[in-house]
């Protein structure tokens, strides 16, 4: 694969930001959509965008594509400004939207053919590989695809041209979990050939597989933009766990475990940061069974990021 | 202009143009068939000459046309109101298709992500309609005449061309309004939109032969501008009015471009 190129705005030996947003804000109407917001993604990595329903994810996303426009603030992608030089975005951007609708009579073969048409200069080098990979029937028109299948074309039509810059809307949507493996696996050779990838999603264990850094939004607003390691540590986890013989609380006296409820065999724990210590202490006992979940993005909000935005 | 979106349109409608061009040939066949008929009964000559002028007008639009010509049968039985409604109407949907359609469909979102100007998508695509109206405009001018031929009726062909250029003028004006309204308001709100002013504009042309109120407000109806009858009869393009049309339709197709520069296309 051939290296990327950023006419303008490249220069050896420095990492520049690929897409720079300063003070991005919109209202529709009168209603938020994002405010203030500013953020860097640097070339080459794979940056999640994460935040609860109505954060501003989607919003953020479209003004980079110029499908919206501003109301206070700038931003370029690859050097270019989203307003005044669209266009040049949208030359070299694969777009996975978060709503999806696709032309209903067409073919998946005559959909990407189409679209193809638009970028004469850069071919669809690959479709085939992506439509061998994603398991995706071409014959069928779209309207009879299933939504899973959608989300596949839609994820082919993003990036058969090979774009130097990705930015997906919760592309995995609907995807099995098999197929969403092979979408991050494809998403790290994009990343691989030196192409960067800005992803938004509210699944925190999703992003962070393949993330390095995360940028959290809420109510419009950056609250946090941390490595991925160090969202590791303000990991939340809910335990539920039934023991045979009999054990006591005080066992559980971790620093960032706290018992929620507890008699002798079941307990329910919630474990901040690190599990291990709290899995050691399990397996000094006879575990009858358990069950471990994440706890979801706006729980880990609301105990690390709560206070930050009013 | 990007060909990629004037083929696909174009493409798109082979069905509807077909079926469109069917009905407007059968209907103006069925006219010109008529027209011996009537024109050799003594009793339809007597019973349309005892009808107001106004009420003609009213249910077939043709202001003074005479009705005993076969140019003013045309006009008033076909050309005058009940083409335009039908042309009309399909017009109306393509210039709605333009952008408010993949709006409300919610495919708007890829097609503008790709790298495509949104001056060029419009332009394109007016493009493409322009090109489907001026071929429904020539399949029924070429229809007429054949049929006249056939049917021994006496209709110019020069009348034929100046109607031919006077309709496809306003057509292109019809096209551009709804193009504009499509642009400020969603896809349904911009289609009644367009038929409220195609309605409201012949009824007040029509109403204008009745009272002298109204006939002061006759200037804001665009069908003061379309006398097909006018045209037929004389062979001669009324250019002053093909101007008017004209101009019209690119101060709405820049109208549109305004509102479509810098619209939020909405999420669905
Ligand atoms: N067209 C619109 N008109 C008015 N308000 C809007 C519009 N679109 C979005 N909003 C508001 O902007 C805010 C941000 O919405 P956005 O769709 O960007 O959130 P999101 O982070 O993508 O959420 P989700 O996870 O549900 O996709 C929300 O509060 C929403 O109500
Ligand atoms: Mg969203």
């Amino acid at each position: 694969m051939q290296p990327p190129t950023f006419r303008s705005a490249f220069t050896i030996g420095v990492v520049m930001a690929v897409i720079k947003i300063e003070k991005l804000t919109k209202y529709y109407g009168a209603s938020r959509g994002i405010e203030d917001l500013s953020l860097e993604v640097k070339q080459g990595e794979i940056f999640g965008y994460l935040g609860p329903n109505g954060a501003g994810k989607t919003t953020t996303i479209r003004c980079l594509l110029g499908l919206i426009f501003p109301t206070g603030g700038k931003a370029t992608v690859m050097g270019h400004d989203i307003v005044h030089e669209s266009f040049k975005v949208r030359q070299n951007i694969g777009y996975i939207p978060g709503d999806l609708n696709l032309y209903p009579k067409m073919t998946g073969e005559e959909l990407l053919e189409y679209f193809s048409r638009f970028r004469p200069d850069k071919p669809a080098v690959l479709k085939d590989d992506l439509v061998t990979r994603f398991d995706l029937d071409l014959t069928r028109k779209t309207k009879e695809l299933s939504r899973g299948n959608k989300q596949k074309l839609i994820i082919i039509l993003a990036l058969m041209h090979d774009p130097d810059l990705l930015i997906l809307d919760e592309p995995t949507l609907g995807l099995d979990p098999l197929m969403q493996k092979e979408f991050y696996k494809v998403l790290r050779e994009f990343q691989a050939r030196g192409k960067t990838v800005f992803l938004s999603s509210h699944i925190l264990p999703d992003v962070e597989k393949t993330c390095e850094r995360v940028g959290i939004v809420k109510e419009g607003k950056l609250v946090a933009i941390e490595d991925v390691k160090a969202v590791e540590t303000k990991k939340i986890r809910h335990i539920e766990v039934t023991f045979l013989d009999t054990v006591k609380k005080e066992e559980f006296d971790i620093d960032g475990v706290s018992v929620i409820q507890a008699n002798d065999h079941e307990f329910k724990l919630k474990v901040k940061g690190k599990i291990d210590p709290v899995i050691k202490v399990m397996a000094k006992h006879q575990v009858a069974d358990t069950i471990i979940e994440h706890a979801s993005l706006e729980e880990i909000f609301l105990e690390f990021y709560g206070e930050v935005t009013r | 202009m990007n060909l990629n979106l004037i083929y696909r349109d174009i493409k798109d409608r082979r069905v509807s143009m077909f079926m469109m061009s069917m009905s407007v040939l059968l209907y103006a066949l069925v006219i010109i068939a008529i027209y011996p008929v009537f024109a050799g009964n003594a009793a339809f000559a007597q019973i349309f000459k005892q009808y107001p002028k106004a009420l003609l007008s009213l249910l077939a639009g043709g202001g003074n046309a005479d009705f005993f010509s076969p140019a003013g049968f045309l006009s008033i039985e076909f050309l005058s109101l009940w083409w335009p409604i039908i042309v009309g109407a399909y017009v109306m949907t393509l210039a709605t298709a333009i952008v408010a359609k993949e709006i409300n469909d919610g495919t708007m979102d890829v097609l503008l992500s790709q790298p495509l100007e949104r001056w060029k998508l419009m332009t394109s695509r007016l493009t493409a309609d322009i090109t489907l109206i001026f071929a429904l405009d020539a399949v029924t001018m070429v229809g007429i005449w054949l049929f006249a031929r056939a049917y021994a009726v006496e209709i110019s062909t020069k009348g034929l061309f100046a109607t031919g250029i006077l309709a496809l003028s306003m057509f292109i004006f019809l096209e551009c309004l709804s193009l504009f309204f499509g642009m400020i308001m969603d896809r349904s709100k911009a289609l009644i939109t367009s038929i409220t002013v195609f309605i409201g504009s012949h009824f007040l042309n029509a109403l204008s032969d009745l009272n002298k109120t109204v006939a002061k407000l006759r200037w804001m109806s665009f069908f003061k501008y379309y006398k097909p009858a006018a045209a037929l009869t004389t062979g001669e393009v009324p250019w002053k009015d093909v101007a008017l049309f004209l101009a019209l339709a690119a101060a709405f197709a820049i109208a549109a471009y305004i509102a479509f520069r810098r619209k939020d296309i909405p999420a669905t």
